[in-house]
């Protein structure tokens, strides 16, 4: 289908409205396959104001007399208001972005970097191609990192053993005392109290390449009681007798609709600009958000802990192992690996945890806070773990390589992108689709120069120790530049960022000519 | 030095604070006539100045001594845990004597010395002129002008000599306002806008029980009015809520009643009646929340403006429930804000800044003046007429500015620090954090507006920590006079001094000075 043919008015006279802050635009309204475009009339300044279509998440309009309005409430949780002269003009407008913001995806581009890094790190592993055709797991890459002794067929029968056949695989290795972190998803134990000889071997296996007599933790983001009612539907969770050596926590995280609702009562209560003090209060308390992030982070440090200080290898899985799962191992890494809060290390943990383990970006970002639609499998799981690192960022000021700006983009390609990275729901689906060939990569977009002031955190040290935040209930913030983005005037907070950075350019040449 | 029993107690523990399996350090406890000093292993040095001591508490011994807890105005939490009880006694005994200090002479500034000779303490104490800052504003000039009223202090003990008032204010109109206001603290010029010739004025309640008209005030605040020549009309914000005033009506010693009187009879000279009172206070209420009036037209040229900011013994007990939700560890996220919810503290932090801001708003977006008053008019009155110098000034946002700006407002008048702070062992009602709330909100506003301060946290906590310390002579005492008093009485020797930081600790580097 042609994207031209939803179009049904070219343009129209409008005003546009950007919030309690920014002036109102007058000019030409344009719809086109992919954008909204308003070009003001002479007078004004040159500049072409430009909306990508697929960012708006509900649409909403209303007519009265010769004029209407439409109201655009976008996944980057803007809102904007389009007073446009004509009626007719109005629902035609109205009609075409409705159609063209749910069109297909157009542009996309490969993700490059793999498990170079972690393979050079140790011996005790092997990268394992035997998910080549994504026969043994649709949701895995091709490539997957696995104990250096156990043969591709075990990997096989513990596929089989798993759920969506995630069986258990590196996500990180702890060059300081060879501990790893692996990812899975639970174990088909069901009624009967299946086991599998394959997958118990695999995670000895674990323990025996790290240190002879290492203790592991399997971490299960589930509440105990959900683990074991999740075996009436043929999950569950490792037997103890099964995997001597491993240590069963239970670490309950929300995830699904309730994660979703309350995102969506967080971004309610962040736009309502009249109410009292304690009503502000009692919504930010009762919509939970904070302590989500507080949950998330503590389970991540929980693991990181046990890496670090313990010795121990940690397992981390809750049902599919695509979501609460890849929350706490990406985080626990960022707590303890220096690499990892680099611009690259940062954006090769997004790509590998998150793009390549799987987490179904399609399914869980096609609608953000301002939806109508009942949401299906949407769930801001990812947005959550940014929230995670600007919490890290704020308890750490020196030690993260990139900046709120960086956290914020990364916010916004997910839910909609003129880039593929984020596309689709796995790499299995990203090669049917043709991703790489035919799209832009986000990391390339990002990287360019023009760019970096934004992204990048100008008062970068590096901090060679683990980072382990306070995840008491009073050193949690609200993410006001996310949340409260669109209520309050940027200016203050960019041209204080735009200063320091001149600041510390200033001083390095002046460092550098001494 | 008579308090002091033990000086020295050896294999004493401090309890980590940050640590969750109780770890702590061990080392050595001294106690001298101005601090406790704990040195550990480490040779790291803990000084608790004695004047910081909120609290002290003994606990119920213990395998491992007897536990020592305390409490600093600096919302510092210690605990120590001393080997042998009678030593633990001991101490706790002497600080508690020393914590709380009769006489004003036996406070750390009149012992302080900071190697400085006479003329450089001297200096000190001149680096700060209120003069100056009244040319700066652009006073006296063709509308106001400095009254000698109170040189002697003779109308008001708690203004400070130096009063600027409008010209065409008579003395004999200034005398019988003043007898008309509680603590005859009458309206005066706090600060003034020289792009829009619009004022902020501040004083106190008007005398309730009062049944005669007072023709001197009706005329100050006309003549306040008349001072702007660009505005008809002018505010008169009661900082107090209104419930209070509510109440106030209900037992029949309310100030709304008079303010009613007042404002009817300066602007129209017609007897009105109970009803007629109790229907426009109600009426007043009602606009306040926003539910206007239909009778505006009969107070063209005043306006009455209520903000709910509470009393200082609600100040009071919300900063303790504060205090409890933030010391308290291992809360869940819920009840956490529930805590910090129900201990109303930024609840009531909003309402300063909405004050404030409504008063900024009258004068840059309505040209008009204000008068700002609470109760005694040194509380509330404070908080609002300095917040609201600070948004409209920029002076006021660099540290020059800033420190006048606490000089004028607070000190010279008349903001009870003593008594808030508690230096002297006195009334426990009467202490209340009503300047840390400025401080807090001022602290707000750098989170905002991160470049239009030449300061930053640092410094607001440094003046926070001093307002306690009793080190320098700046806050000591209640009012100007008490603190002429003191300085003769101690032979001059407190020495003036408000940041003994070094400056590059407490600017903020990415300031844009055009802010």
């Amino acid at each position: 289908m042609e994207f031209s043919e939803l179009i049904r008015t070219g343009r129209a006279q409008a005003e546009l409205l950007r919030g309690p802050e920014a002036p109102p635009l007058r000019g030409t309204l344009c719809v086109t396959s992919h954008h909204l475009l308003l070009s003001p009339g002479t007078e004004a300044s040159p500049d072409l104001w430009l909306l990508l279509l697929r960012s708006v998440d509900s649409i909403e309009k209303r007519v009265a007399g010769d004029s209407g309005t439409i109201t655009l409430r976008c996944k980057d949780l803007r809102v904007l208001q389009l007073d446009i002269e004509g009626v007719e003009a109005t629902l035609d407008i109205a009609r075409s972005i409705e159609g063209l913001r749910l069109g297909d995806a157009w542009h996309f581009h490969p993700p490059e970097r793999y498990y170079q890094r972690v393979a050079r790190e140790t011996n005790a592993w092997r990268l394992s191609e035997v998910n080549e055709d994504f026969s043994l797991c649709p949701s895995y890459p091709r490539a997957l990192i696995v104990p250096r002794s156990v043969d591709d067929h075990a990997l096989a029968r513990s596929a089989g053993f798993r759920q969506g056949g995630r069986f258990p695989v590196l996500s990180y290795h702890h060059a300081p005392n060879g501990t790893a972190l692996l990812r899975s998803s639970q174990p088909l134990t069901g009624p009967q109290k299946r086991r599998c000889a394959e997958d118990e071997e695999l995670l000895r296996a674990v323990l025996v390449g790290a240190r002879p007599g290492a203790r592991g933790f399997i971490i299960d983001t589930r509440s105990a009681q959900a683990a074991k009612q999740a075996r009436m539907t043929g999950g569950g969770t490792e037997a103890k007798a099964a995997y001597p050596g491993w240590k069963r926590l239970h670490r309950p995280l929300e995830r699904g609709r309730p994660l979703q609702e309350s995102f969506v009562r967080l971004v309610e209560a962040c736009g309502d600009l009249e109410q009292s003090m304690d009503r502000w209060l009692s919504r930010l308390e009762g919509c939970r958000w904070l302590e989500h992030v507080k949950e998330a982070l503590s389970t991540a440090c929980l693991a990181a802990q046990g890496m670090e200080r313990e010795g121990a290898c940690i397992l981390v899985h809750g049902a599919e192992g695509t979501d609460s799962t890849l929350l706490v191992t990406s985080l626990a890494q960022l707590i303890l690996d220096p690499l990892s809060r680099t611009m690259d290390g940062f954006q090769e943990l997004v790509e590998r945890e998150w793009i390549q383990a799987g987490h179904p970006f399609q399914l869980r970002c096609a609608h953000s806070a301002f939806s109508h639609a009942r949401p299906k499998h949407e769930a801001p799981t990812f947005l959550l773990f940014l929230d995670c690192v600007w919490q890290l960022g704020r308890q750490f000021p020196l030690s993260l390589e990139f900046g709120e700006g960086l956290l914020l983009a990364l916010f916004e390609h997910a839910y909609a992108s003129p880039f593929g990275s984020f596309l689709c729901n796995s790499e299995k689906e990203r090669g049917l689709c043709e991703v790489r060939t035919r799209t832009h990569s986000l990391w390339s977009g990002l990287n360019q120069p023009k760019e970096q002031r934004k992204l990048r955190n100008p008062l970068y040290a590096l901090n060679p120790l683990a980072i382990w935040p306070s995840v008491e209930p009073q050193s949690l913030r609200l993410w006001q530049g996310l949340f409260l983005r669109w209520t309050r005037p940027p200016e203050p907070s960019e041209t204080a960022w735009e200063k320091v950075w001149q600041i510390v350019t200033d001083s390095e040449k002046t460092e550098g000519s001494a | 030095m008579e308090h002091i029993r033990t000086t020295k107690v050896e294999q004493v523990k401090l309890l980590d604070r940050f640590s969750t399996n109780n770890k702590s350090l061990t080392g050595t406890l001294y106690l001298t006539a101005t601090h406790l000093l704990f040195i550990d292993s480490h040779q790291k040095e803990t000084w608790i100045l004695h004047h910081h001591i909120a609290s002290v508490e003994k606990l119920a011994l213990t395998t491992s001594g007897c536990p020592l807890v305390i409490q600093c105005k600096n919302f510092r939490i210690v605990h120590f845990i001393v080997p042998r009880e009678r030593d633990c006694h001991d101490i706790y005994n002497s600080l508690l004597q020393l914590s709380k200090q009769a006489k004003y002479e036996d406070l750390y500034a009149f012992s302080y010395n900071p190697k400085q000779n006479d003329s450089e303490r001297l200096q000190g104490w001149q680096l700060i002129d209120l003069a100056e800052e009244y040319k700066r504003m652009g006073v006296p000039n063709s509308n106001w002008q400095l009254s000698d009223a109170n040189r002697e202090y003779k109308i008001c003990e708690t203004y400070p000599r130096e009063l600027y008032v409008p010209r065409i204010a008579s003395k004999p109109i200034i005398v019988g306002s003043s007898k008309f206001r509680s603590k005859g603290r009458f309206p005066v010029l706090s600060y003034y806008h020289q792009d829009k010739e619009a004022a902020i004025c501040r004083c106190s309640q008007p005398l309730s029980g009062f049944s005669a008209r007072c023709l001197e005030d009706e005329h100050l605040l006309q003549a306040i009015s008349k001072a702007n020549p660009v505005n008809r009309y002018m505010y008169v914000m009661d900082t107090r809520p209104k419930h209070r005033m509510q109440s106030w009506w209900d037992t029949q010693k309310d100030i709304g009643r008079i303010i009613v009187r007042i404002s009817s009879k300066i602007w129209s000279d017609e007897r009105i009646t109970e009803s007629d009172e109790k229907k426009r206070l109600n009426a007043m209420a009602n606009r306040a929340a926003g539910k206007g009036y239909e009778n505006e037209d009969n107070y063209s040229n005043i306006r009455f403006q209520f903000v709910g900011i509470e009393n200082i013994h609600v100040m009071r007990s919300s900063l303790q429930k504060l205090l409890e939700v933030n010391g308290t560890k291992g809360l869940s996220v819920n009840d956490f804000y529930s805590g910090l919810e129900s201990s109303g503290w930024l609840r009531h932090i909003k309402a300063v800044m909405d004050a404030a801001i409504f008063l900024a708003k009258a004068i840059m977006v309505e040209n008009a003046s204000v008068l700002v008053h609470c109760s005694d008019g040194w509380d509330r009155t404070s908080q609002v007429c300095s917040l609201g110098s600070l948004l409209l000034d920029s002076y006021y946002r660099t540290v020059k500015g800033f420190m006048v700006l606490i000089e004028k407002d607070w000190i010279a008048f008349g903001h009870k620090f003593s008594e808030r702070c508690g230096h002297l062992d006195g009334d426990p009602k009467e202490v209340s954090p009503v300047f840390t709330q400025f401080l807090e909100c001022v602290w707000h506003l750098t989170e905002q507006f991160p470049q239009a301060f030449e300061f930053n946290e640092a410094f607001l906590l440094q003046i926070h920590e001093h307002i306690h310390s009793c080190q320098f002579g700046n806050f000591l005492g209640n009012c100007q006079k008490e603190r002429e008093e003191l300085k003769k009485l101690s032979n001059a020797k407190i020495s003036k001094q408000m940041i003994s930081l070094p400056r590059s600790y407490y600017i903020q580097f990415i300031r844009n000075p055009r802010l």
